[in-house]
């Protein structure tokens, strides 16, 4: 299994490379080439999956997200107006297939928080027990915003772009959902 | 705890449990099924929307042409303009006398010798002077008049006879729409007409289905289905009547938030499967106009960008963004729209 894992990892590393730059690879793909798309998929679905389950917190339901976020991507992909912003593009659309996914099955049937903690330093489970719990408390939107800064590491300037607000805007949106989350705690 | 040791803590946690979704994927399996998914998603008529989303990359005329068609589909609505002279004193902006709805044919002789829109020779550049347009499944025939500076555009996979949609595009003098390979740009005006149950309940949401198709049989319950959309909101409801036959207007908002991909999202399809999305200027507020009108029983949709300013599609085709674009093209759209007359087939 394990050597399975890491062929799929290292054809999905040789299809990127492989592809040239991420711009002419969105040009191509934009174009109907299959192969261009397959790149663009070996190049972006990790964090696609990252910042879904971020939103989700349901492995399954992050991936299924992501699945649908790539059919939307390959019927929209020929509007994107800027090739180089396909790394946001795609990651705006996987969050919001998530959120999308989440509301719906939310409607129709009882979506666990599935995110548990099975790792980690044990000095630090309890914490990271609340914390965890908190984060489960939040809006799908605030997790996006958490998401994109603390896992995928986006900068003050990207996540204004992501949310069509100033970087100062952004900065203090995020500034009082970390005091939120922070005083939550406290009180737990 | 500091707030950094906080923010450690947080990243540190989030980060282990999104990497625990992560799992190794074969890369064209799953291109291979979005792509095959998608097929089946977009339907046999994917037209207007895709027309707008191909041009962007795409170097072929085809890409071209569809983007062209989508564009012009948007502007078909744009009545804010004809609220001085159209609206009936129930709309409550007009001032000028009540028009009737009393639908009987302008003179004909008027009109002798118009060009037929859905002359498929005419497929670029439309030569000033009078057109007739006859939508499929309708029984009436709409005449207006045009001047210099005028493209006509169909969607892609249908044509000019069978489209049931018809869009006249200004020519903005980029690269000018002398051709389907060169069109850029993204203002004007379009008529068409709704299927029916094809409004969406969310534009943001195509899973959510659509509307009960009664909403689509009247100008009345059209402009009440327009009128419910959270991310779309009305910016005004008014009373019309054009070429003597009375309507709505409803004028939209697009919400940023919408728009997460940048090609707005679909209000609603034409009985074809023509998806309507929305061109809005990249200054001032992103608004769109919907005119509809009863007429022998149907609706007929007129679809426009009455706004001055350059429109992100055209920034998109390298146009140099300009708040005061198609300032005069509004004269000539609202020119066109007054020339409008309808008579029965």
């Amino acid at each position: 299994v394990d050597i399975d894992r890491f062929d799929a990892v290292a054809d999905m590393k040789h299809i990127a490379l492989g592809a040239g730059e991420p711009s002419s690879v969105v040009a191509r793909a934009a174009a109907g080439d299959h192969d261009a798309f397959t790149s663009l998929v070996a190049m972006y679905h990790a964090d696609m999956t990252r910042l879904a389950a971020a939103i989700g917190r349901n492995p399954d339901l992050a991936r299924d997200a992501v699945q649908n976020a790539w059919q939307l991507a390959w019927l929209r992909l020929s509007g994107l107006r800027d090739e180089t912003k396909i790394r946001p593009w795609l990651l705006s659309i996987a969050a919001n297939e998530t959120r999308l996914l989440l509301r719906r099955r939310r409607a129709t049937e009882d979506i666990a928080d599935q995110f548990i903690l099975e790792l980690g330093d044990p000095a630090h489970h309890v914490d990271d027990l609340d914390l965890n719990a908190a984060l489960g408390r939040l809006d799908p939107h605030e997790r996006e915003l958490l998401g994109l800064r603390y896992v995928l590491g986006y900068t003050s300037v990207e996540l204004a772009e992501h949310f069509s607000l100033t970087p100062e805007g952004v900065r203090s949106r995020l500034k009082r959902l970390i005091d939120r989350l922070r005083q939550e705690l406290s009180h737990d | 705890m500091t707030e950094n040791d906080f923010e450690q803590r947080l990243a540190r946690l989030m980060r282990l449990q999104s990497e625990s979704a992560v799992e190794p994927v074969d890369a064209r399996k799953v291109a291979e099924f979005a792509i095959a998914n998608a097929q089946r998603r977009r339907g046999p008529f994917h037209g207007l929307r895709r027309m707008l989303q191909m041009t962007v990359h795409g170097p072929s005329a085809r890409r071209y042409g569809l983007t062209a068609a989508g564009v012009v589909l948007v502007l078909g609505v744009g009545a804010a303009f004809l609220a001085p002279r159209l609206i009936t004193p129930a709309g409550g902006t007009g001032g000028s006398p009540s028009p009737q709805p009393s639908p009987t044919a302008s003179p004909s002789h008027a009109f002798l010798g118009a060009f037929a829109l859905t002359d498929e020779s005419l497929a670029t550049n439309l030569p000033a002077g009078n057109y007739i347009l006859d939508l499929p499944d309708t029984r009436y025939r709409i005449h207006f008049a045009l001047p210099e500076g005028w493209w006509h555009y169909w969607p892609e996979g249908t044509t000019a006879t069978a489209s049931d949609v018809h869009a006249l595009i200004v020519n903005n003098g980029v690269d000018g729409a002398i051709n389907h390979t060169r069109l850029r740009s993204a203002w004007g005006m379009a008529f068409t007409v709704v299927g029916y149950g094809r409004i969406r309940n969310d534009p943001c949401d195509s899973s959510a289905g659509s509307m009960d198709g009664g909403f689509s049989t009247n100008a009345e319950s059209l402009a009440e289905a327009f009128s419910s959309w959270a991310e779309y909101p009305v910016e005004s409801i008014t009373d019309v009547v054009i070429a003597g036959y009375a309507g709505k207007r409803v004028e939209l908002r697009r919400e940023a938030r919408c728009d997460l991909y940048g090609l707005g999202d679909t209000l609603f399809e034409t009985p074809d499967g023509h998806e309507f999305t929305m061109q809005v200027p990249s200054s001032g507020p992103p608004v769109n106009q919907f005119t509809f009108l009863d007429v022998n029983g149907s609706v007929l949709v007129i679809w426009t960008t009455d706004y001055p300013g350059s429109t992100t599609y055209e920034e998109a085709h390298g146009a140099s963004p300009d708040p005061q674009a198609h300032v005069e093209d509004q004269a000539a759209l609202h020119a066109i729209l007054d020339s409008i007359y309808i008579t029965q087939r």
